[in-house]
């Protein structure tokens, strides 16, 4: 269309504006410190790649790119699942619609930490939930945050915080669906399983893509759950609380910068990946 | 030519915005930072007085953590507002964030080197202070100290020593200071009848006779186990090996310390979910008569249940066998202090009133105020009532110690202090050595100060 | 629980925008809805209940009622906090977030999703760079630059960062949105001689009406909720949201969980009732949605 190039630039530019300066450039300038050493930020010194040799020779950040994508595995599965799942279900009853997706989306309002909050008194060993009901049945305490269960254990609320999120997202882009759709399937007498796997799926199919893209994205800034329930100690390290530990606890923002700076290398590259795995036509009605 | 007008487009953005912001606090490439601010650089949106004579309207930053639930919040706001009312010209902001906040050293350092300097702050004494103080964003006050006998004197000696930096210069006036030590709970002796952890043997038998019967012993978090090694390896490298830190090499008795962490540890001295609670949960432990002892500072007991409380003595951590350590050691001292910020002192305008304000909130009768509110050792000369027993205790072991030490995290890096930290659970599961701990600390120290 | 099974299959004249058959499956759909529901509804009445509790109760019987219910922590809460004032704060500072957010983006989305420009996906991959951007890594260069105009501890210096912070997310969601509405409104709409700036606020701004809403939801939670942002630009008592409130309850002082929870639920209990009110109209804007042409 003819001036569209006008309205582009048009459009575009607040929004670039108001992010170039208050995201980009930050961003950058964190490029910019992690080839320096700094002692809070008086003393920069100048080290060349010398963060950047230690990144790949540091075990901890090793360790915890591992832990971060056992719970993104965890995340994909049960996280965009059960969203998926209760999506379909909600979308296809017919009382109490309303109920549900409001209630579902309730931990979604909580915050990360208050959530944290109640999983610690969960998982204590003294007297948390889930021991406490073990005594009463006569066995033996557990210890939730062990090795090998730690991660798990963190992962669980990870998980159920953000089900609710996801969940809005998808019923939202199923109610664009058009209903004829829907109606030429009753046509067909299409069972309702069906009519899900071969209809609703593939109709939302780029919103799939854009949840499982959050989805990835989330799981690399994961903080509050394992700073606050085990404190990345058992194996329970994650990128995002490490690179907080290097850059807000030891004050040392050469190096965090450069583990951001991996972080959205990563990031990226798993998103390419993801998208690659969901390739398809998006499709306009 | 067209496809590119937009990413242009943003690219130009960029580069007009670090154009307009990159040249302040980031110096090129040369690291420090020459960017003087302008003398009356007051962040506050309040119009900044013009510098005219005195008894004008001056307003004042004063950046603490006696905020929010800290203890002595609210004395704090009955002192600044004592001054307002002697002095109706000044106004005070008092601008205060909680000091376990990891944002709170961050902020602290960015307000610092950005120009956006408080008048006043309350801040760690230290290696937490090097950054701004070797910069030359505070002032030196030993000049104003000496003029000043009566407010000199107000002081302690020994307080007023023990916040001087490395150069030898006092940045940060004192207010209240605090001592760790080992907590017990005398009930709990008595009720399994053990003997007060005195020397080190005695420790290891109460930690078995209690491991036993089904009580937590030491009630130490791995994550957080600041006091855990501040203790340990003073105990065993006494204060002469502990000041010695990690950068000129590692003092053999640092490792004796940790290794009595992992012997304690193999005697089930720790809690069963020991890796995963924190200071406060651990804190909690003891306060309900979970746990048997614990390392804490002085500001904890005021948190601790009253029977709990009343039945509570501290010790000095024992002397470890082998080390340097005399048994009598304890870590405490005044960790933070009133700085005053250059620019202030600069500012014609502010200068008088600011140092006034200083003097003020320093003086014996605020120490005492502040002290009363948070149980702290007062830095003056003056008595505290209301204390509990065991607050007294800790005094005198405080009078009597043969060494007051402030911790090894004000000696190392904080990513050294972390490097031990995140290497204690480690250490007691026998997945380390003390001295691959150890080697691995002092890598990180030497990066950080070479 | 609603376990009101409905088997009363719906063939009316009436446009009904979904039929569908019921079978006895759907008593498991109930099932597993319900027992989710609970899962999302019992913490948040665990918090309330704890928040009429003394902290050494929530220590040990976390999980019974409060039958005598104690004011304490609320009282303290009050004292430590102007809430009134916080709370003014926090809808001032989100609410301005979620209007900046919807506007900038929602234009930017139009553009992305309905103008086939080269450079396009280039746009793409950095605004899904850029969701990745972690907070830690952000904060100090954006304290700097609000010190330097003078933003610090107002409303401003807190509504900048978060907008800038949510665009990429909301700009993503919308533009998926925007892509499904069909060719032929527009092309229609453009035979009538709307340029694009009408096209935009006639047709584009009501048909996407889903999309602006769950994206001002999770905008305004996200910027209601952000702790650290909050802690380091606006941290003067004047201007700080409720958020921080849970901030200065946790303090170096051990832990009183009894005030955690009165906290927590003085954060979340207003931004639920508000979500309970506006979720109907949510509602209608997802239906209003579905029905197209």
């Amino acid at each position: 269309m003819k001036g569209d190039k006008k309205y582009i630039l048009m459009f575009l530019l607040p929004a670039a504006a108001v992010m170039s300066i208050f995201l980009y450039y930050p961003f950058f300038k964190s490029v910019y410190f992690s080839f320096y050493r700094t002692t809070g930020f008086f003393d920069k010194k100048f080290v060349g790649l010398d963060n950047y040799k230690r990144l790949f020779s540091d075990q901890m950040l090793g360790d915890s790119t591992l832990h971060t994508l056992e719970m993104m595995v965890y995340v994909l599965v049960f996280q965009v699942g059960i969203a998926l799942l209760l999506a379909v279900l909600v979308d296809h009853i017919k009382g109490g619609k309303g109920f549900f997706r409001t209630v579902f989306f309730f931990p979604v309002v909580i915050s990360g930490t208050a959530i944290s909050l109640l999983f610690v008194l969960f998982y204590n060993y003294q007297f948390g939930l889930l021991n406490h009901i073990l005594d009463s049945l006569g066995f033996e305490k557990v210890l939730w945050l062990d090795d090998s269960k730690a991660l798990k254990a963190v992962s669980v609320p990870t998980v159920w915080h953000y089900v609710g999120f996801y969940f809005v997202l998808f019923l939202t882009a199923m109610s664009k669906i058009p209903s004829d759709f829907y109606e030429a399937a009753k046509l067909e007498g299409i069972t309702s399983a069906k009519k899900t796997f071969l209809l609703t799926i593939p109709l939302i199919l780029s919103d799939i893509k854009v949840v499982v893209t959050l989805a990835i994205t989330g799981t690399l800034k994961v903080f509050e759950f394992v700073w606050v329930i085990s404190r990345g100690q058992s194996g329970t390290e994650v990128i995002g609380t490490y690179m907080y530990k290097k850059a807000m606890v030891d004050q040392n923002f050469g190096y965090g910068s450069t583990i951001a700076i991996y972080i959205v290398v990563f990031g990226v590259v798993l998103s390419l990946i993801a998208n690659r795995l969901l390739k398809r036509e998006e499709i306009t009605y | 030519m067209k496809k590119s007008l937009l990413v242009s487009a943003l690219l130009l953005l960029t580069l007009t915005v670090s154009a307009c912001g990159g040249n302040n606090g980031n110096g090129g490439n040369n690291g420090g930072n020459k960017a003087t601010p302008t003398p009356s650089a007051s962040a506050e949106a309040t119009a900044a007085p013009t510098p005219t004579p005195a008894a004008d309207p001056v307003s004042l930053r004063v950046f603490s953590t006696f905020g929010g639930t800290d203890p002595a919040a609210a004395a704090f706001q009955a002192l600044l507002d004592d001054f307002t009312k002697a002095n109706p010209n000044v106004k005070i902001t008092n601008d205060a964030m909680s000091a376990n906040d990891d944002s709170f050293r961050t902020k602290v350092n960015t307000d610092m080197n950005s120009g956006n300097e408080p008048d006043l702050l309350f801040y760690f004494t230290g290696a937490d202070a090097d950054g701004f103080v070797k910069a030359g964003k505070v002032v030196p006050l030993n000049d104003l100290l000496d003029a000043d006998a009566a407010w000199k004197g107000g002081f302690s000696p020994s307080a007023l020593e023990s916040v001087r930096q490395a150069d030898g210069n006092i940045y940060g006036v004192p207010l209240t200071g605090y001592y760790e030590g080992l907590f017990v709970n005398k009930a709990l002796f008595q009720k399994y009848n053990v003997e007060l952890p005195t020397d080190y043997d005695k420790l290891k038998t109460a930690v078995q006779t209690f491991a036993k019967n089904g009580v937590i012993p030491m009630a130490e978090p791995f994550d957080q186990s600041h006091y855990l090694i501040e203790h340990s390896i003073l105990a065993a490298a006494g204060p002469d090996g502990q000041k010695k830190g990690l950068l000129n090499g590692i003092d053999p008795n640092w490792e004796k310390g940790l290794a009595a962490v992992k012997e304690l540890g193999d005697l089930g001295a720790f809690p069963k979910d020991a890796s995963t609670i924190d200071l406060s949960m651990a804190s909690n432990y003891f306060s309900q008569g979970l746990a048997a002892m614990i390392i804490e500072g002085s500001w904890s007991i005021g948190g601790w249940a009253d029977d709990v409380k009343n039945n509570t003595t501290v010790l000095p951590f024992p002397a470890i066998p082998g080390g340097a350590g005399s048994g009598n050691d304890v870590v405490g001292g005044f960790g933070s202090g009133f700085y005053l910020s250059k620019a202030t002192y600069d500012n014609a305008a502010k200068k008088d009133t600011a140092i006034k304000l200083m003097k003020f909130l320093t003086s014996p009768d605020a120490i005492q105020k502040i002290a009363t509110a948070n149980g702290g050792t007062p830095a003056a000369d003056v008595k505290i009532d209301g204390l509990p027993q065991v607050a007294l205790d800790g005094f005198s072991m405080v009078a009597k110690s043969a060494s007051i030490n402030s911790p090894i995290d004000s000696k190392v890096s904080p990513e050294t202090f972390t490097t031990l930290r995140a290497n204690i659970q480690k250490i007691v599961k026998g997945q380390t050595t003390p001295a691959k701990a150890l080697e691995e600390a002092q890598k990180i120290e030497v990066a950080n100060k070479k | 629980m609603q376990q009101t099974i409905n088997s009363h299959v719906q063939t009316g004249p009436l446009p009904a925008r979904r039929s569908r058959r019921f079978k006895p499956g759907s008593f498991f759909t109930y099932l597993i809805l319900s027992v989710w529901a609970l899962t999302t509804i019992y913490p948040m009445f665990w918090i309330i209940n704890n928040s009429f509790k003394l902290s050494n109760d929530v220590m040990n019987h976390s999980f019974t009622l409060a039958l005598d219910p104690v004011m304490t922590n609320y009282t303290a809460a009050f004292d430590k906090i102007n809430v009134g004032k916080s709370y003014m704060n926090s809808i001032i500072m989100s609410g301005s977030t979620v209007l900046l957010v919807l506007f900038l983006g929602g234009l930017a989305a139009y553009v992305l999703a309905r103008f086939p420009f080269k450079g396009k996906r280039l746009i793409f991959s950095v605004l899904y760079a850029s969701l990745l951007i972690p907070a830690f890594a952000t904060v100090v260069p954006v304290y700097e630059l609000l010190i330097k105009w003078k933003l610090v501890n107002t409303y401003l210096g807190l509504i900048l960062p978060q907008t800038a912070g949510n665009l990429t997310f909301a700009i993503l969601v919308m533009a998926g949105y925007m892509a499904t509405i069909p060719k032929e409104l527009e092309e229609a709409a453009f035979m009538d001689g709307c340029n694009r700036w009408t096209m935009f606020i006639r047709m584009f701004l009501p048909m996407s009406k889903p999309a602006f809403a769950s994206t001002s939801i999770f905008v305004f939670l996200w910027s209601y909720n952000d702790l650290f942002s909050a802690l380091i630009f606006v941290n003067k008592d004047t201007v700080r949201p409720i958020v921080s409130l849970l901030n200065e309850i946790s303090s170096q002082y051990g832990t009183d969980f009894g005030l955690m929870a009165t906290a927590v639920a003085l954060t979340v209990i207003p931004v639920l009732i508000v979500y309970l009110f506006i979720s109907r109209f949510i509602e209608k804007g997802l239906t209003e949605g579905a029905i197209k042409g």
